[in-house]
């Protein structure tokens, strides 16, 4: 399922759109995980809160989407570009890899909200295909 | 059995009294056909579902997405036992149709994304847990027939 051209430039182009508000839409697609999916919690559970408007939260939802725009620029080797992060997520913070699609979920979910006309069958494929060659890639180093 | 809070009994509700059948059922069905191709091995007899522009102008696809979204209905009018009325239509859905199951939770999820499309920031985080927890069960319960 890889990326086409068209893919690549249509997730270019939503990125692009999205990038100044990364803590905005990060925080939101995070807090949406948590409530959607309340066994995420688990990876939190230091933080004093985890509801939405939290300082934690928002951190994190930005530090998120700081990864997820970083990948764009990425595109043409995942794999290579996320090895660090893989890495990281693989040995020290060892996320369960099926909770990657439920964070994607609610990114979509996100940009459905912020691009009613935009965020079409076809832009949902291109991004969708685009987090899951992402998730891939941010699995590699778990085994 | 599943326990409901009122919050999410009311959100339920509330969701289906608003929603726009005609909109919503064909918005989420096509989005399933485009974002998940195979899907499109279910619809055979639909016709021309080779791209997206031909499923976005199918009148079948259309016509199914409201069928599909009024089989909601009676989950919503009967949310303490949802996966009993579900019983004959899983079976359809595994003896008659072989409806992969996995395939439910693709079509719930591009649910949640076509009233996210239809409602914006008014599908808020809490709105949507209780919505996708009501589509998680109507998915368990179509798969439980399965054998």
């Amino acid at each position: 399922m890889s990326l086409t051209p068209k893919d690549k430039a249509t997730v270019k182009l939503f990125w692009g759109r999205m990038s100044g508000k990364a803590e905005l839409i990060g925080a939101d697609a995070l807090s949406r995980m948590l409530a959607v999916y309340p066994q995420t919690k688990i990876y939190f559970s230091h933080w004093k809160s985890l509801s939405p408007g939290s300082s934690e939260v928002k951190k994190h939802g930005k530090t998120i989407m700081m990864g997820i725009g970083d990948a764009v620029t990425k595109m043409e080797d995942l794999e290579r570009g996320l090895l660090t992060l893989s890495e990281l997520h693989a040995f020290k913070l060892r996320v369960d890899p099926t909770n990657f699609k439920l964070l994607s979920l609610n990114i979509l979910v996100v940009m459905a909200i912020m691009f009613p006309e935009d965020f079409t069958p076809m832009a949902h494929l291109a991004v969708d295909k685009f987090l899951c060659a992402l998730a891939l890639a941010l699995s590699e180093k778990y085994r | 059995m599943v326990e409901w809070t009122e919050f999410e009994r009311d959100t339920i509700k509330d969701i289906f009294s608003k929603i726009d059948y005609d909109v919503v059922g064909p918005a989420a069905l096509t989005r399933c056909l485009v974002v998940y191709p195979w899907t499109r091995r279910y619809f055979g007899i639909f016709g021309a579902l080779y791209n997206a522009e031909a499923i976005m102008g199918n009148e079948m696809v259309a016509n199914h997405g409201k069928k599909v979204l009024h089989g909601l209905d009676r989950a919503v009018k009967n949310m303490d036992h949802i996966k009993e009325s579900y019983c004959e239509l899983s079976q359809l859905h595994s003896d008659q149709f072989h409806v992969d199951p996995d395939n439910f939770r693709l079509l719930a999820d591009c649910l949640a994304i076509a009233i996210a499309t239809q409602w914006g920031s008014a599908f808020t985080p809490d709105i949507q847990a209780a919505f996708q927890k009501f589509l998680s069960v109507v998915v368990f319960s179509l798969g439980s027939q399965y054998h």
